[in-house]
């Protein structure tokens, strides 16, 4: 155990090491270009953009943005998995659903965000356009996913389900359910920092207020870079945050069990 | 319990595998013999209804059918008790787990079994289900001698008064289970009373 414990400490360690030291190589790039380029309109340096971000959390306007874009993205994911997930399980179930829906999943995952962004804004008003580009952007990943799940349920153990006629809960549990998830949990990794980024440029393009987005538009309208670099940096770090919280939840981690065999 | 075979056609891809099959089978042992590749498991498998036959029908008039597939099939997410209990939900499983010296097992998941331990725990399985139709497939492949004894006390156990076939290329354990042979040579099937 003592040893074990020692060794996760310092793979940790290892790894804190090497990821900052990766941080402190591309802060002294970034440093360094902006030393050489010497506009702070252009590329700020660190420091000015640290300032910033000080600053920024002393506000109380800062929080809120953060606030009101996370419950604008997150109302789209969930909406985007909840309807993809309905969805895939109709597609899978009535060929005539699939084949009316392939052809509106492809379009949405080939039509560029910014069109979408623009076409909502004329549709449904622009206080809703970020959560209905999140819910875009999660759609077609999340149903695709569990759809290509669903068909590939282990045959020789969909024989079993057959021969003992297990009922449709059953066969939900035992066959469905363990085929989908791990395709679903995928998708569900892959969309989140999409629906987070398509989130955030609805709000660029839609200016809202009390959004991170507005006060981007904001910074850039008004030529700020180090604020425009700050929020940035914010969006990012927000991103991280969430998606290491998320999927600490065991729903979203894909337990590959150790295959030991064990002597008789 | 019956099931009959009449003028069953099989085949795969455009080659046949069993043909002109008529038989009539009622309770007891019947062990299917042939070569690897012969048509046994098709065999097993038209009467459980998962093969369907290009010609002719096979009735079994309702029977319920228990399968030990060749190869284990447990659901992985469950233990071996509780794979049990998907097919038998009104069984206990602890008498037939230990009758197959697997006592020690029923709370492991199949992951976490070697590959003997895993065959007769699928075939624990189909064992507890109270079938009309019990089918064996290769019920003493990767076994050790001990193990395959338990096997064969354990099948005479649990399907005696059963209609049960057993498809086995163990010549020893075909003796032991003293049952009727099915002959499976080339595309024919043939049932031999005098073995």
């Amino acid at each position: 155990m003592k040893t074990s414990i020692t060794y996760s400490n310092k793979r940790f360690l290892d790894r804190f090491l090497r990821t900052g030291a990766a941080l402190l190589f591309w802060g002294c790039v970034w440093a360094a270009a902006a030393y050489f380029v010497d506009k702070e309109v252009l590329l700020p340096t660190p420091f000015a953009v640290g300032r910033v971000m000080v600053s920024l959390f002393a506000e109380t306007s800062f929080w809120f943005s953060i606030f009101g874009s996370l419950v604008r993205v997150l109302i789209g994911y969930i909406a985007g998995c909840a309807v993809g997930i309905i969805l895939a399980a109709f597609c899978f179930r009535f060929r005539l659903i699939n084949t009316m829906f392939s052809p509106v999943l492809s379009v949405i995952r080939a039509v560029p965000v910014a069109s979408f962004i623009i076409l909502a804004l004329v549709w449904i008003g622009r206080d809703r356009v970020p959560s209905f580009s999140a819910f875009l952007m999660v759609l077609p990943i999340v149903t695709g996913n569990i759809l290509t799940g669903l068909r590939s349920v282990d045959r020789e153990l969909w024989e079993v389900a057959k021969l003992y006629r297990f009922d449709f809960l059953k066969k939900f549990r035992l066959l469905y359910i363990p085929a989908a998830l791990p395709h679903f949990t995928s998708a569900a990794r892959t969309s989140l920092g999409m629906a987070w980024k398509a989130g955030i440029a609805a709000e660029v393009l839609c200016s809202l207020s009390f959004s991170i987005g507005g006060y981007i538009y904001e910074s850039k309208v008004y030529l700020e870079t180090p604020a425009l670099f700050a929020w940035t940096i914010t969006v990012i770090l927000i991103s991280m945050l969430i998606e290491g919280l998320l999927f600490r939840l065991s729903v979203f981690r894909i337990d590959s069990h150790e295959k030991t065999e064990v002597a008789e | 319990m019956s099931i009959v075979f009449e003028n069953v056609l099989k085949m795969y891809n455009g080659t046949v595998v069993l043909q002109n099959v008529n038989l009539t089978l009622k309770n007891g042992v019947f062990t299917l013999r042939g070569a690897s590749g012969a048509g046994k498991t098709t065999f097993l498998r038209l009467i459980a209804d998962l093969e369907k036959p290009d010609a002719g029908t096979v009735c079994r008039d309702g029977a319920v059918v228990s399968y030990a597939f060749q190869e284990p099939r447990l659901f992985p997410q469950l233990t071996v008790s509780e794979n049990i209990l998907a097919v038998s939900p009104e069984q206990p499983d602890g008498e037939i787990l230990a009758a197959l010296g697997l006592s020690r097992a029923s709370g492991k998941y199949p992951h976490e079994l070697s590959g003997g331990m895993k065959k007769r725990a699928g075939l624990a399985r189909a064992l507890s289900v109270d079938a009309d139709i019990y089918l064996l497939d290769e019920p003493t492949s990767g076994q050790d001698p001990a193990h395959a004894e338990l096997i064969l006390a354990a099948i005479l156990r649990y399907t005696a008064g059963k209609l049960t076939l057993i498809a086995t290329h163990d010549e020893t354990f075909r003796r032991a289970l003293h049952g009727k042979t099915i002959d499976i040579e080339g595309t024919s099937v043939v049932l031999n009373d005098n073995d």
